[in-house]
């Protein structure tokens, strides 16, 4: 037995009511002088009998308080035992449709779907006058179709028809939880109908599983779950093809440059290989691409395009077949001018061309190039001040707002600067730290790294190495290019990076004195051949960090800035940083839209174009806009009322293509971590299997019915008490 | 219709002297004899009968065997010598929620009697006692000894513990050697096997003894429906908390019990046993047992 309510049953406590009341009826009495003494004094047998009448009474009536209380705190029982003594009386069903993708596979004409929505209209023909009925469609988040229970079965049936095409995926644990909550307040004979593929991602996987296990922690008013495969014939390996998922070299990509995309085509199946893919850009066509490593599989597919500044939408759709959501993928590309980033160089009297920070300025915007990818200013630490991250780099143009701060060099930083500097990366800003010689530890530690809980990703701990020891010296560790911002290093080249040593160096530990309760510690991304870290990440609200243990200059000895990846090495870290915000742009499912306009807007009406729905105008008191329906996948258009034009790829989960389904190991898995979950084969089993086997009731009506009995018996006994005590 | 006369309402207005006549003169002038007449004298001698004297009291046996009416003449012929025993304990105090308790019920009743033999020229005397004997009034049969007969019955306080046996056994040896009369009012809670020896005792002498059983309707049915702390009037410190409800069975069954026991024992040493109530009126309930006396 358990308890639905189990606070309640702190109520127990009243069962001392009925000893307390005795206790309190012995001190009432009435007193009286009385003569005939010799004929009060009882049989030992009497007083036995007097003491027995009243202690059964007693526990009568803490029985009756017991059985109340346990009663509130609504108990359950699992047993067969209460299967024909349960109600059989109307009937509440939520009925859930699994809405993902792999429902809109099409087997012999028909889809998961087609068929869910038949089963759904058998349920709700099989409905009695009386029963009621809603619909949950299992998206990434539970959609409401019928949100409350309704007697009106043609309404019912009416809303079968709003089922929208099945896309992405579909969180079945949230939508079967979504079901419970709704018969909460429900009638005793209470069902959930899971109308299902049998796909075991979005049901068994790893990540599901635990979703399941939170469902049957939830205490909630019994309920049977029966969950019907409606695709019982599909093939368990059917032939499909699917695209992976775009990503692009840089998030951040400047105008004219190239840009790298890359994806693949999953196929599986007898007979089916990767075929032609066609490429939209914004929208329109722009040509055919072919998968790079036919027999390959997944197949790569690879291909650069120049962008003009502004949104762009790459688009990839792999030809029809039966599965046709995970034909498609999006990737929304933000293209800027330049990008523009500010240095901020330690020396508070360095003069233009001779400070360390100038290295890195000169290979991000070399004096000679007209149309540099970034536009970089360096300005002395005596000029940083809280406002200089969000000061455009260049006074005429509003925006050009840094979207990079690198800290050069830096002896140390003010209470003012940090916090500056923490906001700004909270808010989608990114920073890259470069200590030198300069760099005073406790400054740093204190300001910045506060144990874990500050922005610094790493403890400055001391310089480490001699200058002297050149031949000795660390350079960076080949191994540890995984990182997106080294993966262009991977290959070694005459003068690249990993010919560069570090003769002196900072020692930086992540996870030196974190507070383990409020602190975190950074990553690194890239380490020496020592083993120590060379550069260290963490995020910062919406924004990036990057600690670097050496300066970025020709300090220290070190043979940096003379190699030509130099100048790579700049540039991806920038383009790295700069990308933090592009993340915004490529999305989960479900994930809200954040967007404010660049250039800046007056707030006004913004119109949303969502995949295979109507365009929807939404107003905008102030920015940003922040827009949640986002749950089905692919390609959102934002258009402002002055025209201009942002992209956002709500990304397909591409293992919704694999259409493996559950084992008997999987349904017997979730079976027991959700109390009261059956297979069934069919509607009919339902009807043959409820009632029967051991199901989950609640019993409060049993024990009411016993505190009826007992209260029958104690007035009863207590008639029979004062006929007596009157006889 | 006239109202009903309760004489115990008189109790209010003036002593026992106006209750006993109200009750003697008020009732018992319609008894043609007294039911005390011929009562417990000395037989002296035969004499020829002659017209004018009582039927009753015409010597059978004798005319049996002479064929002639003789008459038995007694000593003291008309002096009866009663004595009122009162039991003055503090168990007489109970008064329950009648006007009289117990105790002063007993005193209406002897007042009466007293009034009522003395008015026959009786003698009369008066025993109140409670564990010890605490007045003795010898028996006298003229009128100013009823006035000191209700005085003292008027000074007395019920008080002290009951142990009636003893006192009764005392009594028959010290005061009533003598035959008589013996009229004992009390509501006797004591054993009814000590009491029925010690009223053999009494019977030993010779005395006619009446047993004016005196009890409160609360003893006798015991109405009580709340928990009750009873306090005994005779014992300080002595108390029974009690569901009266669920007791009563038990406790009517010991009551009534001792009861039969003491009235079977009486019955058996041919003692009048009369139960009184203190909540039927003295006039009524004593007019009842002379009327039905006057039969024998």
């Amino acid at each position: 037995m358990s308890f639905l309510n189990i606070a309640i049953l702190a109520g127990l406590a009243a069962v001392v009511i009925p000893p307390i009341v005795h206790l309190f009826n012995r001190k009432k009495y009435d007193v009286l002088d009385w003569a005939a003494m010799q004929f009060l004094d009882v049989s030992p047998r009497t007083r036995k009998k007097l003491f027995l009448e009243h202690f059964w009474l007693m526990l009568l009536r803490m029985a009756l308080v017991g059985l109340v209380v346990s009663a509130f705190a609504a108990p359950t029982v699992t047993s067969s035992l209460f299967n024909y003594l349960g109600s059989r009386g109307e009937r509440d069903v939520v009925i859930v449709i699994d809405g993902s993708a792999s429902m809109a596979y099409r087997h012999r004409g028909t889809t998961g779907t087609d068929a869910a929505k038949d089963a759904a209209r058998d349920v709700i023909d099989r409905l009695r006058s009386g029963d009621r009925v809603a619909i949950i469609l299992a998206k990434q988040q539970p959609q409401m179709l019928l949100g409350s229970l309704t007697e009106d079965r043609d309404r019912a049936r009416n809303t079968l028809d709003l089922v929208p095409v099945p896309r992405g995926t579909g969180d079945l644990p949230a939508a079967v939880q979504a079901a419970q909550a709704l018969l909460e307040l429900a009638r005793p004979d209470r069902d959930v109908i899971v109308l299902t593929d049998d796909q075991r991602y979005g049901w068994a996987d790893e990540g599901t599983v635990g979703k399941w296990d939170l469902v049957g922690k939830v205490k909630t008013l019994p309920v049977q779950t029966w969950v019907l495969n409606v695709s019982p014939d599909r093939p368990s390996d059917p032939a499909n093809g699917a695209l992976e998922p775009i990503t692009a070299g840089r998030a951040v990509a400047t105008a004219g440059l190239d840009i790298r995309f890359k994806s693949a085509i999953r196929f599986s199946g007898a007979g089916k290989g990767p075929g032609n893919v066609k490429l939209d850009i914004d929208g329109r066509p722009a040509g055919d691409l072919k998968a790079e490593g036919p027999t390959a599989n997944p197949a790569p597919l690879g291909f650069t395009r120049k962008f003009n500044a502004g949104s762009h939408l790459v688009t990839l759709t792999l030809e029809p077949d039966d599965l046709p959501g995970d034909n498609r993928q999006d990737y929304a590309v933000e293209v800027l001018p330049a990008v523009p980033v500010l240095i901020v160089d330690g020396d508070p009297n360095g003069r233009p061309d001779t400070r360390g920070a100038d290295f890195l300025k000169t290979a991000l915007a070399p004096a000679k190039d007209t149309r540099p990818g970034f536009i970089v200013r360096v300005i002395n630490i005596s000029e940083f001040t809280g406002r200089s991250p969000f000061e455009p780099v260049t006074p005429r143009d509003a925006n050009s707002l840094p979207r990079v701060v690198v800290l050069a060099n830096l002896a140390g930083i003010s209470p003012e600067q940090s916090t500056a500097v923490e906001k700004y990366a909270s808010e989608g800003g990114s920073v890259l730290v470069a200590m030198g010689d300069r760099g005073n530890p406790r400054s740093w530690n204190a300001q910045a790294f506060k144990a874990g809980r500050g922005w610094l990703p790493a403890l400055v701990v001391e310089p480490v190495g001699s200058e002297a020891e050149i031949t000795t010296a660390p350079r960076p560790l080949p191994a540890s290019y995984t990182h997106p911002a080294f993966e262009i290093f991977k290959d070694p080249l005459p003068g690249g990076f990993a010919t560069a040593y570090f003769p002196r160096r900072w020692k930086l530990d992540p996870a030196g004195g974190v507070n383990g309760r409020n602190g975190s510690s950074g990553l690194t991304i890239c380490s020496l051949t020592t083993g120590e870290p060379l550069f260290v990440e963490r995020g910062v609200g919406r924004g990036r960090v990057i600690l670097s243990a050496v300066p970025l200059d020709n300090s220290w000895r070190t043979n940096l800035t003379r190699l030509p990846d130099f100048i790579r090495l700049a540039h991806e870290l920038v383009y790295y940083l700069a990308g933090a915000k592009a993340a915004e742009r490529n999305l989960s499912a479900g994930q809200p839209i954040v967007f404010t306009p660049r250039p800046a807007e007056p707030p006004a009406a913004v119109t949303v174009y969502a995949p295979e729905a109507a365009p929807r105008v939404l107003p905008v008191d102030k920015w940003p806009l922040v827009f949640n329906g986002t749950k089905d996948p692919g390609a959102y258009k934002l258009v402002t009322a002055a025209g201009q034009v942002q992209y956002f790829a709500v990304r397909t989960d591409p293992r919704e293509s694999v259409l493996t389904p559950n084992s008997a190991d999987d349904r017997k898995k979730i079976a027991e971590a959700v109390p009261g979950m059956q297979y069934v084969n069919s509607l009919d089993d339902i009807e043959t299997q409820r009632g029967s086997g051991p199901q989950t009731r609640e019993i409060w009506w049993v024990l009411l019915l016993i505190v009826i009995g007992i209260l029958g018996v104690e007035v009863w006994y207590t008639r029979r008490l004062a006929k007596k005590g009157e006889g | 219709m006239p109202l009903p006369f309760d004489p115990s309402e008189l109790a209010k207005y003036g002593g026992l002297t106006l209750v006993a006549r109200q009750v003697v003169e008020g009732y018992l002038t319609g008894i043609h004899r007294s039911p005390f007449k011929g009562f417990s004298v000395e037989f002296a001698e035969h004499r020829q009968y002659a017209p004018g004297d009582e039927i009753r009291r015409i010597d059978w046996r004798t005319v049996g065997k002479t064929d002639k009416y003789f008459v038995k003449e007694y000593e003291e012929e008309t002096n009866l010598k009663a004595w009122l025993v009162v039991d003055a304990s503090g168990s007489m105090k109970f008064r329950g929620r009648q006007k009289l308790s117990k105790f002063e019920y007993t005193q209406h009743v002897a007042a009466s009697l007293a009034y009522m033999l003395l008015a026959q020229l009786d003698a009369v005397g008066l025993i109140t006692h409670d564990t010890k004997v605490r007045n003795v009034v010898p028996p006298k049969t003229n009128a100013k000894h009823l006035l000191a007969l209700l005085r003292t019955l008027e000074a007395t306080k019920p008080t002290g513990e009951t142990a009636l046996a003893p006192v009764w056994d005392s009594l028959a040896g010290q005061f009533l050697k003598r035959r008589g009369m013996v009229v004992i009012l009390s509501d006797c809670f004591d054993d009814a096997d000590a009491l029925g020896r010690s009223l053999q005792h009494l019977r030993f002498r010779n005395h006619e003894i009446l047993l004016f059983h005196i009890l409160a309707p609360e003893e006798i049915e015991f109405p009580f429906k709340h928990p009750t702390k009873f306090r005994n009037l005779e014992t300080l410190g002595h108390e029974i908390l009690t569901d009266t409800r669920r007791l009563r069975d038990e406790y009517l069954k010991n009551f009534n019990d001792w009861r039969d026991k003491l009235k079977r024992r009486a019955e058996d040493l041919q003692i009048d046993y009369v139960p009184l109530r203190t909540d039927e009126p003295v006039d009524r309930a004593l007019g009842h047992y002379l009327a039905k006396r006057s039969l024998h």
